[in-house]
């Protein structure tokens, strides 16, 4: 891109000007005046179209206002009783006596004043009245012939009969569409209502004729179309396709009779060029734009809908007439930019020529201050921004040189410091070295006391664990006594009651030696009795024999048991011995068991102290731990301290190093600016 | 350097007048307001009406917005309830700044709605057909008026059918206003109204078959159907009851049944044969609607049925998005001025807002339901009929007063808090399994 301008960019001031000129000039103009052509020709159009909506909402409004008032006024004829009582007259007269009779015709003529002043107010020109099946009952402009019948011949299925049928049941007043029918050769529209009876029943249809007059003029009236403007309505014809099935058929053109007022009607097909824009109205589009016609005319067209008729409206008008004052302002336009451009083209050569002058001077002045050369200089005088220029580049010549002059000295200046500062630099280099080595060694001494608390710390832990293990140790011992002891009271009482029991047993062989010795003197008083029974048995005779060797019997057993008594008792006294004996023994082995006791009570007491002593040893040793591995820590750190200077330490020896290359590097510096400094020629 | 910095110079210079003379200003968003319900007994019905118009906004926005400008959407929930709908049409209104809001499906919280509207010269795009008796300047009715829907439909009904009609309908302002405006047409025709009963919102199966056997008693070759939500599965299963053997079959025609409705009744009870009055049908076949259609069925799902007032809803946001393209502003004084004046070739057919009273003309349709729960057209009106919402066989201020005495004798609401079958007609029957009381008769009728 910069290429290519460069490529068609013009060399010289005065070509670049006039380039630049022209560019600036037609990108403001130019684009300008694009931008207000678009907005004004669009407003333009707008205007245009705009106008021709106006129109266009003008006819729309002024045909559906005299539909809605025809409509209106026939309403208000619904319940006129003129036309109800002629209505409900005539057919109750053509049930009785048929729509020939006498009667009939007399009533028919006698209404005829009043609806032909009814008419005449209403402003239509044509009135018919029909029963609710269809049948005619009076008209007009005549006597009924039954050639108006609706419900048959030729106005059946007429747009006639489509309103008849809105009236009769649909209880509308209708607006029928355009049509032409026998016997008459202009179109015409029917107003339908249906006529209400005192009980609200339907006695009639009246079907009131549109004055189409005022309809002619809406359509004539072209007001601020131009001349070639045109408004055109059209509806679709009846047969063919009907707009529920789609397009076709025909349509059916309504104009103001050139010759009259009223309409006249012309039908042509559904595609030709003619009807164009008609199709879309018809169709109920709404729209307004600029279209080109089948004939190759150009129209500016609006075109919409009208309901009450069914017809499509189009205002249209040439684009040539239309859009006229568009063309001219374009060409106007493009004029004027033309002209522009040639006055441009003039004052850029003009301008040109009063800059190059001084700007070719200032150029030459430059290159000999490129070269160096700042010897002083003698400007042409000029005006303006160029004199400004050539003052300024004599200034700045004298004031280059008074600088070339003192950058000279400050080089020499620098040169010298810059020296210096290279050899101290190497000093303190020197110094930091040392303070390095000092450090490395100290940091060394440091490791050193460390290891060593680390080592002591790990021999009290050692101590520490084996006191912990001879208290367990006691500990256990104690618990073991603990249990000897119990056994041991546990053997006192036992003791003790056997004891008691040998007493008990000593008491109770006293109480059996009572009860054998009471035995004996009941066996000595036996014996003492047997005696007697048998003397007394002796003195009886014969009749004593078998009692005295009772008595002897009795004398034998006292005797026995006197001897059992003794061997019971000497048996009981060896028993209590026996007894006594163990007893003693008992108590003797009870006071040994005391003894023991009471010396395992000593042991035990013992014990306990010596693990209270280990348990007061082991925080004290904890205690000392802990004092060692804080020492240890500090040695660590001051270690890390250590390290840390000596890396500061090497970081400052290599900053030393870096600031003598820095030094090194702004001698050479100062050497070259000296050599360029030298270049220039001050005078 | 300094040739760098004069290109630089002149690349800004360029760049400056360009930026001027196209105008690429920062495109500021339009933002619009949804307001709907997304929570209550609305919301299934509502729920769909959000996603038409959120399809319309996208395509708007993928079509490069309006004016240059994105549109972005806020969407409020109404929670089927009035207060709510009003405190919410504030919200979008002050707080968040809307050019427009598109919402509310019952007349209740379209009423709620209308005053805050009014209060702030604002604007309301309503999708949905409702009873009429209103014309309120900041409101653009889309839904079809009483003479766009229900009184076609009984003209056919009773030219096809018979001249024997009964009604029934949820116990809400819309069908007790419609009912009205049927017995007008009836007296205006001649028919004969022979049974009109009224079941609560949300009523119970049994009290709906209350309802049918007031109507089976009184024989009627038509019944019109404004019944509302699920009450109308109870009802096509007491209407499809009488049916077999009896030899009387009456045709129904239903003004609150929709695609989705039909979708959502039980395929036993689908009321196959009978029909529905709408300004759009799914299988209305045109251009228009089957690209609407698809374009539906590919952001939601193929499964998915549309219906008249999703349709209406889609269609506002178009015709609001020409009114701001042709006003050359997103400012609601404006867009309203110019909203008088459009009309749009809809997937219903064309569609035009009323200069006088900002309805929609619409093409009228009666539809037979099939088997596969669509339509078949059976009826249309030949071409956009114009709306009437103050129907012509009484005065605008008898409408009016007529609203004025159900809002008052409801208690300040638009809907009958009684929560009992209403018998109207035959005067003096009484629904079996309600106690006799007082009947509300909110209006005199005509001694003839």
């Amino acid at each position: 891109m910069r290429r290519f301008v460069s490529a068609i960019l013009p060399k010289s001031i005065a070509g670049r000007l006039v380039f630049w000129f022209l560019v600036i000039a037609l990108a403001s103009s130019g684009s300008l005046t694009l931008v207000i052509d678009a907005i004004s020709s669009r407003s333009l159009i707008a205007t245009v179209q705009a106008h021709l909506l106006e129109v266009h909402a003008r006819q729309t409004s002024a045909l559906e206002d005299y539909a809605r008032d025809e409509r209106r006024f026939a309403t208000a004829l619904a319940r006129d009783p003129r036309l109800v009582g002629t209505a409900e007259r005539l057919a109750r007269l053509a049930r009785e006596s048929g729509p020939g009779s006498g009667a009939y015709i007399r009533e028919a003529t006698a209404a005829r004043p009043a609806l032909v002043l009814l008419c005449e107010a209403a402003g239509f020109p044509d009135l018919f009245l029909f029963d609710p099946t269809g049948r005619a009952l009076w008209h007009l402009d005549d006597r009924p012939d039954p050639g108006r019948d609706l419900t048959g011949g030729p106005l059946a299925g007429t747009p006639l009969a489509d309103a008849f049928r809105n009236a009769a049941t649909l209880l509308m007043p209708s607006l029928s569409k355009f049509a032409e029918y026998p016997g008459v050769n202009e179109p015409r529209s029917y107003v339908s209502i249906p006529l209400f009876g005192a009980s609200g029943e339907v006695v009639g249809i009246a079907m009131l004729q549109l004055d189409d007059g005022p309809l002619g003029r809406v359509l004539r009236d072209a007001t601020g179309l131009g001349s070639t403007g045109a408004i055109a309505v059209g509806q679709r014809a009846r047969e063919g396709p009907s707009e529920a099935t789609g397009d076709g058929g025909a349509i059916e053109i309504l104009s103001p009779k050139p010759d009259g007022p009223g309409l006249e009607l012309r039908r042509v097909p559904w595609d030709a060029a003619e009807s164009a824009v008609l199709r879309r109205a018809v169709r109920a589009d709404r729209g307004d734009g600029r279209l080109t016609l089948d004939g190759g005319l150009d129209v500016a067209a609006v075109w919409g809908y009208l309901p009450s008729y069914q017809w499509g409206l189009v205002v249209q008008q040439d684009v040539r007439e239309a859009y006229g004052l568009v063309r001219r302002q374009r060409q106007a336009v493009a004029a004027l930019l033309g002209l522009a451009a040639a006055l441009v083209v003039v004052a850029a050569l003009a301008v040109s020529r009063t800059l190059s002058r001084p700007i070719r001077d200032a150029a030459s002045h430059a290159t000999r201050v490129a070269s160096g050369d700042l010897t002083p200089w003698i400007a042409l005088e000029a005006p303006g921004e160029s004199g400004l220029l050539l003052g300024a580049l004599r200034r700045m010549t004298d004031d280059l040189r008074d600088l070339i002059a003192r950058i000279r000295q400050s080089a020499i200046d620098l040169f010298s410091t810059s020296t210096e500062v290279g050899a101290a630099t190497t000093e303190q280099e020197q110094a930091a070295q040392q303070s390095r080595v000092a450090t490395v060694q100290a940091s060394a001494a440091v490791n050193q006391i460390a290891a060593t608390s680390r080592e002591l710390r790990s021999t009290i832990s050692k101590v520490l664990g084996l006191a912990v293990q001879s208290a367990a140790l006691a500990e256990e011992g104690r618990d073991e006594l603990g249990g000897v002891d119990a056994t041991m009271r546990e053997l006192v009482a036992s003791t003790t009651s056997i004891g008691a029991r040998l007493r008990a047993i000593a008491e109770r062989s006293q109480a059996i030696t009572l009860a054998v010795t009471t035995i004996a003197k009941v066996a000595d008083q036996t014996n003492l009795l047997s005696i007697n029974a048998a003397i007394q048995a002796e003195k009886a005779g014969e009749a004593g024999r078998g009692f005295l060797v009772v008595a002897r019997e009795v004398r034998r057993l006292a005797d026995q048991t006197a001897l059992s008594t003794v061997d019971i008792e000497r048996i009981v006294q060896d028993m209590k011995a026996t007894v006594l004996a163990g007893s003693a023994e008992m108590d003797a082995y009870q006071q040994r068991v005391d003894t023991i006791v009471t010396r395992l009570a000593g042991t035990f007491g013992r014990l306990t102290r010596i693990i209270d002593a280990v348990g007061d040893l082991t925080p004290r040793i904890e205690q000392v731990t802990e004092g060692v591995s804080v020492q240890a820590e500090g040695a660590g750190q001051i270690r890390d301290a250590m390290m840390h200077l000596q890396e500061t330490a090497a970081r400052s020896v290599a900053a030393m190093g870096e600031l003598q290359s820095i030094a090194a590097r702004l001698r050479e510096t100062a050497d070259v600016l000296k050599t360029d400094v030298d270049r220039f020629i001050v005078g | 350097v300094a040739r760098t910095a004069i290109i630089c110079g002149l690349v800004a210079v360029v760049a400056a007048a360009a930026w001027l003379g196209l105008g690429l200003s920062r495109a500021e968003p339009i933002v619009v307001g949804i307001l709907h319900s997304q929570t209550g007994p609305m919301a299934a019905s509502e729920i769909a009406v959000i996603e038409a118009t959120v399809l319309a906004l996208d395509e708007l926005n993928r079509a490069g917005g309006v004016l240059g400008r994105p549109v972005r959407w806020v969407i409020a929930d109404g929670a089927s309830d009035e207060a709510t709908f009003a405190r919410e049409a504030e919200r979008l209104i002050v707080g968040e700044q809307v050019r427009v809001v598109f919402g509310c499906w019952t007349s209740a919280s379209r009423k709620a709605v209308r005053e805050v509207v009014e209060r702030h010269s604002h604007l309301l795009f309503y999708p949905v057909q409702y009873e009429g008796c209103e014309a309120s300047p900041n409101i653009v009715y889309l839904g079809a008026s009483p003479n766009q829907q229900i009184i076609p439909a009984v003209a056919w009904g009773l030219e096809t059918r018979g001249r024997r009609v009964a009604l029934i309908g949820s116990d809400y302002v819309f069908p007790r206003v419609a009912n009205a405006i049927i017995r007008d047409q009836l007296r205006a025709l001649r028919g004969e109204l022979v049974a009109e009963v009224y079941v609560p919102l949300g009523a119970s199966a049994g009290q709906v078959n209350d309802a049918v056997d007031v109507i089976r008693r009184a024989r009627p070759d038509l019944v019109l159907n404004t019944i509302n939500g699920a009450a109308n599965t109870a009802f096509f299963q007491g209407i499809s009851r009488l049916a077999p053997g009896s030899g009387w079959r009456p045709a129904v025609i239903s003004f609150s049944l929709a695609e989705p409705e039909i979708q959502a009744l039980d395929e036993a009870v689908r009321p196959v044969g009978q029909f529905a009055a709408w300004n759009y049908f799914q299988s209305v076949s045109r251009t228009e609607n089957r690209a609407f259609v698809d374009a539906f069925r590919a952001r939601y799902g193929a499964e998915r049925v549309v219906s008249d007032p999703m349709e209406a809803a889609h269609c506002g946001v178009q015709l609001w998005a020409r009114a701001v393209a042709e006003a050359g502003t997103d400012q609601v004084g404006p867009v309203r001025l110019v909203l008088r004046q459009q009309s749009m070739n809809a997937p219903e057919g064309i569609v035009s807002i009323d200069p006088e009273n900002q309805h929609a003309w619409k093409t009228v349709r009666i539809g037979r339901v099939e088997p596969d729960g669509q339509f078949a057209v059976v009826w249309d009106s030949g071409g956009p009929v114009p709306p009437i919402p103050f129907p012509i066989t009484r005065a605008r201020s008898e409408w009016e007063a007529l609203l004025s005495d159900f809002y008052r004798g409801w208690g300040g609401r638009w809907t009958n808090p009684s929560g009992r079958v209403e018998v109207v007609v035959p005067a003096g029957a009484v629904a079996p399994g309600e106690l006799p009381t007082e009947a509300f008769a909110p209006e005199v009728e005509d001694s003839g």
